[in-house]
């Protein structure tokens, strides 16, 4: 006689539940912080990489006659969100024109700057 | 268009090429920036041998752009400066000199445009 399909095989599983693995036991990460090397970053909150229309500098760099960055070379902002540094955009406007050297509108120093 | 810069790196040579009414000629502007840049322009003017004959192009080398003079704006650079004069080259129909030519080839190209009075909107 020959075999049926049922003899082949293994027996029929009663259940497909595997029995539940046990908890894993929480151990103590075992490193040790000797020391840590802090880094910070600044901007001014002007898109990365942007530079000053006037000066062709990073606003996180120095305009030019100016010998530190940050607070000695501040950014400003105009009424028309355009940005400069104070040093270049001062110098602009003692030259006689009230203008935004990007937009040519009236120049006026934003509310928060 | 190529720049070419001696010892002097405020002087600027830069070759334009002609381009329609001018193919075949090549150009050369020269760009003289003052320690007060980018406050004041830069001094910008055409030197020989062949000065377009141009509407806007005194015999003189002198260029009647008012982004020299009265529309200068401290975000403007040498090569926005080139780009301007090769596309007013570029656009022009017919050649020719400025009106006011004969009362301006005796004066010194170059010289500040603070005063200049511009002929049309385009130049």
């Amino acid at each position: 006689m020959p075999p049926t399909k049922r003899d082949r095989g293994s027996p029929i599983p009663t259940s497909t539940t595997k029995p539940s693995p046990s908890p894993p036991v929480k151990e103590p990460l075992k490193v040790k912080v000797k020391a840590f090397h802090g880094i910070a970053r600044w901007s001014w909150g002007t898109p990365a990489d942007d530079v000053c229309g006037i000066c062709q500098s990073p606003f996180e760099g120095c305009a030019p006659g100016v010998k530190f960055p940050g607070d000695d070379c501040p950014v400003v902002w105009g009424a028309c969100k355009h940005a400069y540094h104070l040093a270049c955009i001062s110098q602009w406007l003692s030259g006689g024109k009230n203008s935004c050297p990007i937009c040519r509108a009236d120049w006026n120093f934003a509310d928060d700057s | 268009m190529k720049v070419s810069v001696g010892r002097n790196l405020r002087i600027w040579h830069v070759k334009i090429t002609g381009r329609n009414i001018y193919a075949g000629s090549v150009f050369t502007l020269r760009i003289k920036y003052p320690p007060s840049y980018p406050r004041d322009p830069p001094s910008v003017y055409f030197v020989g041998p062949v000065i377009p004959s141009h509407e806007h192009v005194y015999s003189n080398g002198d260029i009647c752009l008012s982004l020299l003079g009265a529309g200068w704006s401290p975000t403007l650079t040498g090569q926005g400066i080139a780009v301007s004069v090769q596309s007013i080259l570029k656009s022009a129909r017919r050649k020719g000199r400025p009106v006011d030519n004969s009362g301006c080839v005796g004066r010194k190209p170059g010289e500040s445009q603070k005063d200049w009075i511009y002929h049309d909107d385009n130049c």
